[in-house]
């Protein structure tokens, strides 16, 4: 802990300069590293460290796609690995540096009255949920974590009969589960930012619980901007802030 | 289909909200208007101040007196129930406060007439209401606008949920959940929907005001109905 206050003064009292700052970078990004704050610590590190400021709108990372599609923003910071991997492809985008690691839990009301508790895997812990048809909420809006929540539907093979889509960010999907008693696929980092609002419990988790977030480099006039960017939320310092943000988010494994 | 679905709630929400705050508003301003009660004041300060209530306010308060985590415990929140009690709570100072402001602009020989001929509380009332038809479609207009046009409130107490599990979306909800997918074309045939639901409803509530008035000077009527007595 005491390491890691260490490393924050010393990145607030780095001022490289040298990089020619053209006004903000615009980046799109889901809502997780948005409202944890994360996306805000690296913006703010990342200005310490000489670079331009980074202005970044939390949409999910499905509507963070669209706005880079139509040019809207410099960057994104989405975890859909594979539509990232297609915008590589198609040339929608040039570059893509993994930055953080998000961990998954299947949280719901603390009576847990699907028996929820102890399921090995998302996709068991889905089949109980279904089996009660007990009540569930969703994204429902095509963020990285909704498609996820989609994939386990799928391999879990059941629906539970009282599902329900919100269209809204991960802070508000899960204050309302919590109003309705429901259940959900959450990420750790936003559900421990509301501790103490919400009286939802983690219940299960799976062999593969975590989920990539990367910076993604758009074509476009600040590309090089951007380029720098991508160096930087790739490199040690910014490992080790991630490393240090806690609550459910790590840095990617080297290699 | 499903923008009927949603504008049907609309309507469904809006509409139990407007007549439950006329059933609390106009008793509630008509008081305020007639009484001599110490008291009264205090009263209408609070009521005026509520016209001028931001709606978010007011979304906040039931959302979070219903609200699981509440002081009660109750998990009312994210329901239409609660909508309408937000929209209540936004339209019931306002339709109180033009009844009363209506009844307190009705000429003074009207108030000393109707007293004159014996009439006090809720026959005075009775009696003085129907003069101010004008005021009370007024009241309607500027509390169903209120409500209607909403989303701050509405996202708060409903949160514009859909799903087998419950559906709590209005047009205006709905309209800033497809601007936030990017969805503009959606969020137009919305907003489509939403100004013809209330352009009709002012059609006819406009129609209601320009009968109330070209069917008899309120003075005269009084007047009428004193040489009879």
């Amino acid at each position: 802990m005491l390491a890691c206050v260490a490393l924050l003064l010393a990145l607030g009292m780095v001022a490289c300069g040298g990089v020619a700052s053209e006004g903000p970078l615009r980046a799109a990004g889901g809502t997780i590293v948005v409202d944890t704050g994360l996306a805000d610590a690296l913006a703010e590190a990342y200005v310490d460290a000489g670079g331009p400021p980074l202005e970044v709108r939390a949409v999910g990372s499905g509507e963070a796609v669209a706005l880079g599609v139509a040019g809207e923003v410099d960057l994104l910071l989405v975890h859909i690995p594979e539509r990232v991997d297609e915008l590589l492809a198609s040339g929608d985008a040039v570059e893509a540096e993994p930055f953080a690691r998000i961990r998954y839990v299947v949280a719901g009301p603390p009576d847990d009255p699907a028996g929820v508790a102890g399921a090995g895997s998302f996709a068991e812990a889905f089949r109980r949920i279904a089996r009660e048809d007990a009540p569930f909420v969703s994204r429902g809006d095509r963020s990285g974590t909704h498609l996820r929540e989609l994939a386990v539907w799928d391999a879990s093979g059941e629906r539970t009969g009282d599902y329900v889509e919100t269209g809204q960010g991960q802070a508000e999907t899960i204050r309302i589960a919590d109003e309705r008693g429901a259940y959900l696929l959450t990420d750790v980092a936003t559900l421990l930012m509301l501790e103490g609002a919400v009286g939802l419990d983690t219940l299960a988790s799976d062999p593969e619980p975590w989920t990539i977030y990367e910076a993604v480099a758009l074509p476009g006039p600040r590309l090089d901007d951007v380029r720098r960017l991508l160096r930087f939320v790739g490199g040690e310092e910014a490992r080790e802030l991630v490393a240090c943000f806690g609550g459910g988010v790590r840095p990617v494994p080297e290699g | 289909m499903e923008v009927l679905g949603i504008a049907a709630r609309t309507l469904r929400v809006t509409g139990t909200a407007i007549v439950v705050a006329f059933a609390v508003g106009v008793p509630l301003g008509a008081w305020l208007g007639l009484s001599r009660r110490r008291g009264r004041l205090a009263v209408a300060t609070v009521v005026n101040a509520g016209m001028g209530l931001p709606p978010v306010v007011a979304g906040l308060l039931v959302a979070y007196l219903v609200a699981r985590s509440g002081p009660f415990g109750l998990g009312w929140g994210c329901s239409v129930g609660a909508m309408v009690g937000a929209q209540v709570l936004i339209a019931t100072p306002i339709v109180a406060g033009l009844v009363m402001a209506s009844l307190l602009g009705l000429p003074r020989e009207t108030h000393l007439q109707a007293r004159a001929l014996g009439a006090r509380g809720w026959r005075l009332a009775a009696v003085l209401l129907p003069e101010c038809r004008v005021g009370l479609l007024a009241a309607a207009v500027a509390g169903y606008g209120a409500i209607v046009s909403e989303v701050g409130a509405a996202l708060m107490t409903g949160c514009n949920l859909h799903g087998t599990g419950a559906d709590t979306r209005l047009l205006t909800t709905a309209m800033v959940e497809a601007v936030r997918r990017g969805a503009f074309g959606e969020a137009a045939a919305l907003a489509g929907v939403l100004l013809g639901v209330v352009v009709a409803i002012y059609a006819v509530l406009t129609w209601g005001q320009h009968r109330a008035v070209g069917g008899a000077r309120p003075e005269l009527a009084l007047s009428g109905r004193g040489r009879d007595g």
